[in-house]
């Protein structure tokens, strides 16, 4: 008897809060079961890219087709939704997102990082560390680092096939005998478990060491380029460095001017058109939340007094 | 009325999923969760009726997984219950030979695995995921695992499932990325053991 209450009530609470005539998270159910399988062979061989039937979804490709069917494969009624967009919830691509979600699917969303079940990522991972049970679904735009390099898919294959990633490094040494020092920001490849070499998809540098050792599983989607690859909780992720010239992550002189923090990845901000700027948290939640607690950064900068040359 | 006949003659009398898109999207994640954190057990609440000798999760991970895209063998007659049911409820496609298989259903554990599609070096996916039935399934148990998804290690117990299975899985493995991953299912419960997860038996005082 029990059991057949709650089937009621999830029915009508589904009823109530979805939209009519579409899907469970829009895709039809054929479809999540292709992606599905291929999600877990995606897990079974980390780093490895899954070729998947990459459908058309209701936005373009490029603002997130893969994350979008990824997500909705794997959300369920009882799952919490969280998106951001290079760390904030509130633009576009992310509210958008979100909507659709909470429109097909009838999921609570949240803002906040440590409440959600499934956070979709454009570009960012959190700076609140994952827990054991999240899932991170990343938008990619481009899944195979090898691309710019070698630009045949058979080659490519061999070439991970056979942990052939020599180039890589001939690349990255190309970079610091030009530069002193690799100069890619974001994007930047990693290893994983010793043997696929992985695009972490656009997030700056500065959030590759999260990826190493994760808690969460984290999952990638790409709809244009139809791959889905994986990284199971716990699993090692090493950015590709030198001994002589290990790997570094950005870091900032100043603070973020609204919560203070100096140990979050900060967006520059110009103020006006005279040259003034503030750093602020990318991570509006976690800024948020240190403020709510009390922090407080140096706020707006100040002007800056230009002085007449004579 | 003759083909009326047949199909109703190969109309099941267990049944699937009663909610098909909500059941299968819990049993997924039960599944990921499993296969991305080896060793874990899951165990399904669903209240479907699987014919013998295929057990409740076993079933469930069929009816969530396989459809007419899908390959598979199992261990048993072609015309036995449980293909019937697996065909009537998905749709599947069942194949003579276990190597053209991209599921293969054991419904008592093998002493050691038939011939079996283990992908290729450009496309590893293609593998066979291999789902065995097993009398019951511990963490107390005598495999240690470790690998991709466990924090140190993890330990489980899959009793009845000989010895020889487990070699004959570590030369699959050996051949990585080729290789299998296996789904182990007991009454309700399910574990898995992806291609990455290297095993190391125990001694123990039975041996």
């Amino acid at each position: 008897m029990k059991a057949i209450s709650g089937e009621r009530k999830r029915t009508s609470r589904l009823k109530e809060k979805t939209l009519d005539g579409y899907n469970f998270a829009y895709l039809d159910d054929q479809t999540k079961r292709m992606i599905r399988r291929a999600t877990l062979k995606a897990v079974a061989i980390p780093g490895y890219q899954v070729p998947f039937g990459s459908r058309e979804m209701p936005l373009p490709f490029g603002w997130g087709t893969g994350g979008i069917q990824v997500t909705a494969s794997i959300i369920g009624i009882d799952d919490t939704l969280k998106v951001i967009d290079q760390g904030a919830d509130d633009t576009t691509n992310a509210v958008n997102i979100r909507r659709f979600f909470a429109k097909t699917a009838g999921v609570e969303t949240t803002e906040n990082t440590s409440d959600a079940s499934i956070i979709q990522t454009r570009h960012r991972i959190p700076e609140v560390k994952l827990k054991s049970d999240q899932i991170i679904v990343y938008q990619v735009p481009i899944p195979e680092p090898l691309r710019w390099i070698e630009p045949r898919e058979e080659e490519t294959r061999k070439m991970h096939a056979l942990t052939e990633y020599g180039v890589m490094h001939v690349g990255l040494y190309e970079n610091i005998a030009h530069f002193g020092k690799v100069t890619t920001s974001y994007d930047y490849p990693v290893q994983v478990n010793d043997h696929y070499v992985m695009s972490p998809s656009p997030i700056p540098k500065f959030d590759n060491p999260k990826m190493d050792k994760m808690p969460a599983l984290q999952l990638f989607g790409a709809g244009r380029e139809k791959r889905i690859y994986a990284v199971p909780p716990y699993t090692k992720v090493k950015s590709l460095d030198f001994d002589d010239h290990p790997f570094e992550i950005e870091s900032w002189s100043e603070c973020c001017a609204l919560c203070g923090s100096s140990s979050s990845f900060l967006d520059e901000v110009i103020t006006d058109d005279k040259g003034s700027r503030m750093f602020v948290c990318s991570d509006s939640n976690f800024c948020a939340d240190r403020r709510a607690k009390g922090h407080k950064g140096p706020g707006l900068p100040r002007k800056f007094e230009i002085k007449d040359v004579e | 009325m003759a083909l009326l006949q047949e199909s109703i003659d190969h109309i099941p009398l267990e049944t699937g999923f009663d909610d098909p898109i909500y059941e299968s999207q819990i049993v997924f994640r039960k599944i990921l969760k499993v296969m991305s954190e080896p060793g874990t057990i899951k165990k399904i609440k669903n209240k479907l009726s699987a014919p013998a000798p295929m057990m409740r999760a076993t079933a469930a991970i069929c009816l969530t997984l396989m459809d007419f895209q899908t390959k598979v063998w199992l261990d048993l007659p072609q015309d036995s219950e449980v293909s019937k049911y697996l065909k009537f409820h998905t749709g599947l496609k069942l194949v003579e030979h276990s190597s053209e298989a991209d599921f293969v259903v054991f419904f008592t554990a093998p002493a050691e695995l038939p011939p079996l599609n283990l992908g290729t070096d450009d496309n590893p996916e293609t593998a066979a995921t291999v789902i065995i039935q097993t009398q019951s399934l511990d963490d107390i148990g005598k495999l240690k695992l470790t690998g991709p998804g466990i924090k140190k290690s993890r330990f489980l117990n899959a009793e009845n499932i000989p010895a020889s299975l487990w070699d004959h899985r570590v030369k699959a493995n050996s051949l990585f990325p080729k290789g299998i991953d296996i789904i182990l299912t007991s009454d309700k419960k399910l574990s898995a053991l992806p291609r990455t997860t290297k095993l190391k038996m125990l001694k123990t005082i039975k041996g």
